[in-house]
């Protein structure tokens, strides 16, 4: 992992650390096909993928 | 040749008929009396405001905000020769093409030109306002997202319009400049068809001279043009042009907001700017916007700071402990800027507060609605979710922009103009919902016409510079033109 990955996900960690529950993200959705989308959540504010939180802390996703 | 009306005599301007007048010598005026210059005609350019800023004629600028928040008014824009190009920070592009086209869910926009008109000017634009060539867009998505477009905004010196063309005004057997030669009202004749005369004032004198010519071109600024239509209001007690409550109407700002921070996987070489396309805006129901993605530039002290209080997330816990407040450990900063949807309640008017002069002065009442909001937030969520998509990079959303809303407060520090004033003199070939038509003739009057951004149907999102110096092009063509069949 290089640092900005490591810093991306450390921002991540407090930002889930913060989080009762990960609601996936309201509307507007993006405009993204199906194909190419995963997942996304809002938390604190944050704009997060799925995989970020399962990476991060598997009780949190 | 350059005047002064301070000093002036009995008896200037009184035998002389110029073909046109043109009031104000900021980049609109004075990119309109060179260009009449160059085709030979005669040509007042007459400006309130002296060589250099004086508090005495900034202070003509003072007005009430009574809507959103907004900058003081004397100090949004500018009143000596260069006018507001002399605040310029220098960035600007066109217009969109799509800018001009109808949209059905913002119907009031109503341009009658189309980017085509003004695309014949953009070469001489480049040259007025000294553009560098364009580079390529920086594009953290390398190219691999079809609906946020790179773009760029192209750096103007920037051009101050008084100190560059100054003694070439002054040196023109074509071009008369006057300065401190203020408008306090404008003539018509009988019928209320045709403009007859313009009245000056300068400061030290109460005596008005008066300044005759075949055509008018009131290039005053976004507040001004309005202010000065609706305060000449002897023969026409609605003031001109504004037979049907249209002066002043449909202010337009580029509110902007600093939507969020990111941490990124790639630190870019600068800005990056991307707007929507057809498609994005059309799937979004959204308006045309500009999103910056600006990053940090931080000291080495900071930067080591960052290195420690950032590193993991206990160590930002000791951090915030330490300093108080948690320390901002992001990459960039989003910002998102949006053009605004017709708006006839969002407007200047006039207050019962007068100038020296006599004149009523401004009162600016700024709103956003539904359709603005949305778009600042669309525009936000969009690249945020894009960035995530695309695995660049993550953002964090402003608090107040997480969350669906149907309008913003109604005073609201967040959101930022851009001293971006428009619309307020709108363009459109119905007069019931425009006060120019497509040459920037104002309606119902033959030989007066607006120049600046004041005539803009819709804002657009690109910073207007570039487009008020083509549609200044554009006018003088249309003057010559008018001139060379009557004779």
């Amino acid at each position: 992992m290089n640092l900005s990955r490591r810093r991306i996900l450390e921002m991540l960690a407090w930002a889930a650390s913060l989080a009762v529950a990960a609601p996936a993200l309201s509307k507007p959705s993006s405009s993204l096909s199906s194909e190419q989308r995963v997942k996304l959540v809002m938390i604190d504010g944050w704009i997060l993928r799925e995989d970020d939180l399962q990476e991060i802390s598997p009780n949190v996703a | 040749m350059l005047l002064d009306a301070e000093k002036r005599e009995d008896g200037w301007f009184k035998d002389i008929v110029f073909d046109v007048c043109i009031c104000g010598a900021g980049p609109a005026g004075i990119t309109l009396a060179r260009a009449l210059a160059r085709k030979g005609r005669k040509v007042a350019l007459m400006e309130a405001g002296g060589l250099e800023a004086s508090s005495e004629s900034q202070g003509h600028y003072e007005g009430d905000i009574v809507g959103l928040d907004y900058y003081p008014m004397e100090t949004s824009r500018l009143r000596f020769l260069g006018g507001s190009s002399n605040h310029w920070d220098g960035e600007t592009r066109p217009l969109d093409s799509h800018d001009f086209e109808p949209l059905s869910y913002d119907p009031l926009r109503q341009w009658p030109i189309r980017k085509a008109n003004l695309d014949p000017y953009a070469a001489e634009a480049d040259t007025i306002l000294d553009l560098p060539p364009p580079t390529t867009p920086l594009d953290i998505f390398d190219g691999k997202d079809d609906a946020l477009l790179p773009t760029i905004l192209r750096h103007s010196p920037p051009t101050r319009f008084g100190e560059k063309y100054k003694d070439e005004l002054a040196n023109s057997g074509e071009v008369t400049l006057c300065v401190n030669a203020n408008l306090i009202d404008i003539e018509l004749d009988a019928a209320a068809q045709r403009v007859t005369g313009l009245v000056f004032r300068s400061y030290g004198r109460d005596t008005p001279f008066i300044v005759r010519a075949r055509h008018v071109a009131l290039c005053l600024g976004g507040f001004e043009n309005p202010r000065m239509l609706l305060n000449a209001d002897r023969q026409q007690p609605q003031g001109i042009g504004n037979q049907n409550d249209l002066v002043g109407r449909f202010f337009a700002e580029h509110p902007a907001v600093k939507a969020g921070t990111a941490v990124l996987s790639s630190k870019p070489a600068g800005t990056v700017i991307y707007i929507p396309s057809e498609s994005l805006m059309a799937r979004l129901r959204c308006l045309n916007f500009q999103v910056h993605i600006e990053p940090r530039t931080r000291t080495q002290t900071q930067r080591v700071v960052d290195a420690v209080v950032c590193s993991t997330s206990l160590a930002q816990r000791v951090g915030e402990a330490i300093l108080g407040h948690a320390r901002d450990c992001a990459d960039a900063d989003i910002w998102v800027g949006s053009a605004q949807e017709g708006n006839r309640d969002s407007r200047i008017t006039l207050s019962e507060k007068r100038d020296t002069f006599g004149l009523r002065r401004p009162e600016l009442d700024w709103r956003l609605t539904a359709l603005d909001y949305h778009t600042l937030r669309a525009a936000t969520i969009e690249i945020g979710e894009r960035m995530a998509q695309h695995n660049v990079g993550r953002t964090q959303i402003v608090p107040w922009l997480r969350e669906p809303m149907t309008a913003l407060p109604d005073k609201n520090p967040a959101v930022e103009g851009t001293f971006h004033h428009m619309c307020t003199t709108r363009m459109s070939d119905d007069p019931k919902t425009g006060v120019v038509d497509a040459n920037c003739r104002v309606h119902g009057i033959e030989n007066l016409y607006v120049g600046g951004s004041s005539v803009f149907s819709s804002s657009g999102i690109a910073n207007p510079t570039y487009t008020i110096v083509q549609l200044a092009l554009r006018l003088g063509d249309h003057l010559d033109a008018r001139l060379q069949a009557a004779g």
